[in-house]
């Protein structure tokens, strides 16, 4: 007695099937287990908070001298920064700081644990091992920005708070930390040394947000140049409340180029072979 | 073998990068070409409104020319701090031209690369200066100019958007001069007769001037200082004057011609009515210099002063001229003034004649109290220059003064009735129902009331008092015959109420002060009712309006009245004469709990097909006219007298306030004076207590402005507004509401603001770290439940 399946052929074992969004995303929900299962997040993300507060109420707004309750107007500037070219200020310069901190393990820790290794023996490629990555913090930076909601709030409460500028705001913050977090990225791929990693991705996140403001002095004629690379200019633009595509198309440049050359850097650890 | 596979690996790289690069450059230019835009803000603060777009696409063919200096400072020296920073601002300027030019109808743009601050000059574009500087062939420092300004070009006609410095407003500014072009240039076709004839009389005039000038030589300093240390000198262009007398005179005769043209279309344009008067004055006095020329004792110094006086009204047609040519599409606004209305124009009829000046002097008494009249009477004139000035031309409104004795001027598009406190006569309500029915708007600030609240007395002293009297303005007779109807029932509001600022004692440091505070007072009542279906009010989002009156709304066939502006409810209107207006505890006290009458109107819109007052009626008589008379008849000449109507599509606007402009003028604050009181032996003596009386009232208006001042701050944008829709154009109104919404903050308490600090500091963190506990705590039970 044969079964039917007894006269086919022996099938031969299939392929496995590497789906690119499903190891994108258990890598993201790695890497953002990874920040709240230790006290990291909670520190930072509490941290930005009471900072993001005294920016707001406590300290003189951006391009004013006046505090929040003695300029009288509910709005969420002391947070969204300036709106001038030259002043600084609010999150998007705390983010200079923060976002690197953030990015700067999430390779050279790999690199220097040797766990990339480990990393690279699953079924997945090397830009969705980035692009996972990328995610996971990215996906950190918007809870803080979520977590600033309720100061929003109390804002809202004190008075008519114009809804269109803030979600602009909330949208630039995004955008900016997005950029943020790809530099960051970026410079984590090519060291094995974290501290390494945040200094030099502190700084290439400085030099993008003040590039109008720094090389437009030293150089007048190239200043709208630079402007059109600053990320604090095209930042201004969507906080303002205009979803402008030339800004968002920018953005999305940056982000792009980081990552390809976060890919690329990892890929280098091949070329010794 | 490893050094080739890194060389390969680099070379790679550097391939992708650079290729990745070069498309990210790529994207980003072709997808910056593209317009696409949101603005999620709540007026659409940062793109083009309707009005704007409307307005580009009006006009067909526009040329925009941008003047840009390419090295723009970063800030320029201006503003209350010393420096303004404007970089950026020419980014600005260009990215809001080139969304202009997206919704126009072939819209070119072109930006002046070459010599951009002479070719700026030429078109009358001001420059300004900023740090730099350089050193002149003399060796003089001189400042760097630079330029940031636009000019819109659409067939003749030119509009300028000069020092483009406030990026905010470059959607008011640029829409407010394509709107002022496109009636330039359809204007400049009616009033061609009018700039033709100006043209003409311009070149006429430029033509006398050289021959007057040549006619001098051209050799040596002409000036009347010149003239007297050098009289060789002077004498020898008296000798070359007279030569040329036949040239001079037969050049300045060809002025004769476009004279007459002028004086034929009298009183079609304000400014050709000058022009001629320019003209008039240059060909007399040439006329009369080319006769002394002729005789034999001509004075060498008389006629070189004559020539140089001469030669100045010459030279000043030119910019009479550019004047002209500005005129066509310019929408004037009359300020009535009459019947002791708000009158924003120094009043230059002197208090006393200037024949009876000369036998006052020799009285003692008269002598000490002119100079003190004077000086109130030039004060006056400047605090009134400067509400001219601060509060309407600097704001870009062209306003015209209006005696409705005489004929409203054809250019003047709005009349406004500021606060009429007296009674108009019946040609001059004639005046304004016949100016309605032609078609224009009507803008009537009432002054229903006349509340005094700690005045000054005679004897320098502060009465603690309060009145409240009414006004007997008769206004009300015609915008009730159009549908509006004054109850002149004061409107307060106990709940909704901004302050008035009274002196008060004050004690402190055990001491008592006297000095000024804000008391809520009903009778400011706030308002924030509006009807933001019509742009007027759109974006208004609070009116403080002192002393108000309500209005009735009884709309007339053919007629559309809205209410604009309502109280809330808990208003309530009071008729009572004896009402206690002070102090306003006592006021609040008396009507708190008393139930609301509102929502009270007190400010509405008529528009429509109105009914002439006048219709059926003989048309009154104009003041001091007697028809046996020729002179008075000459308004009735075919051609000059405007038809009289009976009914017309005009628009009414009526607020129920006078907004706190109180009548400053002769009338109101000499009121009473007569020349008789100073006239006569001992003149004065046993008026004194009068004469004190004038010097209180003038005291006591600035008392009362300064009462209720701050609620004009605030109040300002609503009176822009008002201006714009009365010369028909509220699309400038709304895009004004555009860029000023006030955000301001419900608390003022230190407490509150204090505990709002802490909670601003701490609540985000505090719930962060709950939900951060609840999270790990959830993980952990999760865990645990996996062990298990």
């Amino acid at each position: 007695m044969t079964t039917q399946s007894q006269g086919l052929p022996a099938q031969a074992t299939p392929p496995i099937k590497v789906n690119g969004a499903r190891n994108v995303w258990a890598l993201a929900r790695r890497e953002l287990g990874f920040y709240f299962n230790s006290p990291i997040a909670y520190i930072v993300i509490t941290l930005f908070l009471v900072v993001s507060g005294a920016m707001l109420f406590v300290f003189d707004l951006p391009d004013s001298d006046k505090s929040f309750f003695e300029f009288g107007e509910a709005s969420l500037r002391g947070i969204f920064g300036p709106t001038s070219a030259t002043n600084f200020g609010g999150i998007p310069l705390l983010f200079v700081f923060l976002v690197p901190a953030v990015t700067m393990r999430l390779l050279a820790e790999e690199k220097r644990t040797g766990t990339i290794e480990l990393l690279v023996t699953w079924p997945v490629t090397d830009a969705q091992i980035v692009i996972g990555k990328y995610i996971g913090a990215v996906l950190f930076v918007g809870i803080m920005l979520l977590a600033t909601l309720p100061l929003a709030l109390v804002v809202g409460g004190l008075g008519k708070l114009d809804i269109g500028v803030m979600i602009g705001g909330y949208l630039g913050l995004f955008l900016l930390g997005a950029a943020y977090a790809g530099l960051g990225l970026m410079t984590s791929s090519w060291t094995r040394n974290q501290i390494v990693a945040y200094l030099v991705g502190a700084l290439l996140c400085g030099v993008f947000y003040f590039v109008d403001g720094m090389l437009g002095l030293l150089w007048d004629g190239a200043r709208d140049f630079f402007a059109a690379l600053s990320f604090k200019a095209h930042f201004q633009n969507v906080a303002r409340g205009v979803v402008d595509l030339r800004d968002i198309v920018f953005y999305a440049s940056f982000i792009a180029i980081a990552l390809v050359v976060t890919t690329l850097s990892l890929q280098a650890r091949n070329w010794k072979k | 073998m490893a050094r080739t596979s890194r060389f390969h690996g680099g070379l790679n790289l550097a391939l992708v990068v650079a290729a990745t690069l070069a498309i990210a450059i790529v994207v980003n230019v072709l997808l910056g070409g593209l317009r696409v835009r949101f603005d999620l803000s709540e007026n659409q603060v940062n793109v083009l409104s309707d009005a704007s777009k409307d307005a580009v696409r009006a006009l067909k063919g526009l040329e925009v020319r941008l003047y840009i200096s390419p090295d723009l400072p970063e800030s320029i020296p201006l503003g209350q701090d010393g420096k303004t920073r404007i970089q950026g601002f020419a980014q600005k300027l260009r990215d809001k031209i080139e969304e202009y030019k997206a919704y126009g109808n072939d819209v070119t743009v072109t930006e002046v690369t070459d010599d951009v601050v002479k070719e700026a000059e030429k078109l009358k574009v001001k420059t300004f200066t900023g740090d730099g500087a350089s050193v002149t062939k003399e060796g003089a420092l001189e400042l760097k100019q630079y330029v940031l300004g636009v000019s819109f070009h659409y067939g003749t006609s030119i509009e300028v958007f000069e020092l483009a410095l406030q990026p905010e407003y470059y959607e008011f500014e640029i829409t407010k001069r394509l709107l002022r072009l496109k009636d330039k240039a359809e204007s400049a076709l009616t009033m061609k007769d009018v700039l033709s004839t100006g043209k003409e009389l311009a070149d006429a005039a430029e033509v006398c001037t050289k021959a007057l000038e040549s006619g001098a030589g051209k050799d040596g300093d002409s000036s009347p200082v010149a003239m007297m240390l050098n009289p060789e000198a002077a004498q020898a262009k008296v000798t070359a004057l007279k030569a040329a007398a036949p040239q001079i005179d037969e050049a300045c005769k060809k002025m004769e011609a476009p004279l007459a043209k002028a004086k034929l279309l009298e009183k079609k344009n304000r400014q050709l009515d000058r022009m001629y008067l320019i003209g008039d004055a240059l060909a007399k006095e040439t006329g009369a210099l080319v006769k002394d020329l002729g005789g034999a004792q001509a004075d060498g110094g008389q006629v070189m002063q004559a020539h140089q006086r001469l030669v100045q009204i010459g030279q000043a047609m030119a910019s009479e001229k550019a004047e002209l040519d500005d005129t066509p599409g310019r929408r004037s606004i009359g300020f009535v003034c009459n019947a002791t209305t708000f009158c924003p124009f120094p009043d230059e009829k002197p208090l006393i004649p200037p024949e009876m000046r000369g036998a006052m002097q020799q009285n003692q008494f008269m002598q000490s109290v002119l100079p003190a009249f004077d000086r109130i009477q030039q004060e006056m004139n400047m605090v009134l220059q400067q509400i001219n000035q601060g509060l309407f031309k600097a704001r870009g409104f062209d306003i015209v003064k209006v005696n409705l004795d005489e004929e409203v001027p054809d250019d003047v598009e709005a009349l406004v009735v500021f606060g009429a406190k007296g009674v108009f006569g019946e040609h001059q309500l004639y005046q304004i129902d016949q100016f309605v029915m032609r078609g224009g708007s009507l803008v009537t600030f009432l002054f229903p009331f006349d509340v005094k609240l700690q005045l000054m007395n005679t004897k320098g002293e502060i009465d603690e008092s309060g009145s409240l009297a009414k006004n007997g303005s008769n206004i009300d007779t015609l915008l009730t015959s159009w549908g509006i109807k004054p109850t002149r029932k004061l409107v307060v509001d106990a709940q909704q109420n901004g302050e008035v600022v009274l002196y008060a004692n004050v004690a402190a440091f055990g001491r008592n002060f006297v000095q000024q505070a804000g008391f809520a007072y009903p009778a400011l009542p706030t308002f924030s009712d509006f009807d933001t279906s019509d742009p007027l009010v759109r974006a208004t989002t609070s009116l403080t309006l002192p002393y108000p009156t309500g209005l009735e709304l009884e709309p007339k066939p053919g007629v559309e009245v809205k209410a604009l502006v309502k109280s809330s409810p808990s208003a309530i209107a009071i008729d009572d004469p004896k009402f206690p207006m002070y102090p306003p505890q006592t006021m609040s006290a008396k009507i708190a709990g008393t139930a609301g009458e509102g929502p009270i109107t007190v400010a509405a819109l008529a528009k429509g097909t109105f009914e002439s007052t006048f219709k059926g009626k003989p048309e009154p008589v104009k003041p001091g006219a007697d028809a046996s008379k020729e002179d008075d008849k000459k308004d009735d000449l075919p051609g000059k007298k405007r038809a009289r109507l009976d009914s017309g599509t005009g628009r009414v606007l009526v607020i129920g306030s006078n907004l706190g402009l109180l009548p400053l003028s002769m009338d109101s604050v000499f009121e009473g004076f007569n020349v008789g009181m100073i006239a006569g032996d001992g003149a004065g003596i046993e008026n004194f207590e009068k004469f004190k009386g004038y010097q209180v009232n003038y005291q006591n208006w600035s008392m009362r402005i300064g009462q209720v001042q701050h609620t004009l701050q605030s109040n300002i944008q609503f009176l822009q507004n008002v201006l714009d829709w009365s010369v028909q154009r509220e699309g400038l109104a709304e895009l004004r509401s555009k860029q000023y919404a006030p955000r301001p903050l419900s608390t003022s308490e230190e407490g509150d603001k204090s505990i709002l600090k802490a909670v601003g500091l701490l609540l985000p963190s505090v719930l962060f770290m709950v939900l951060g506990g609840l999270w790990i705590l959830r993980r952990r039970a999760r865990t645990r439940s996996l062990t298990l």
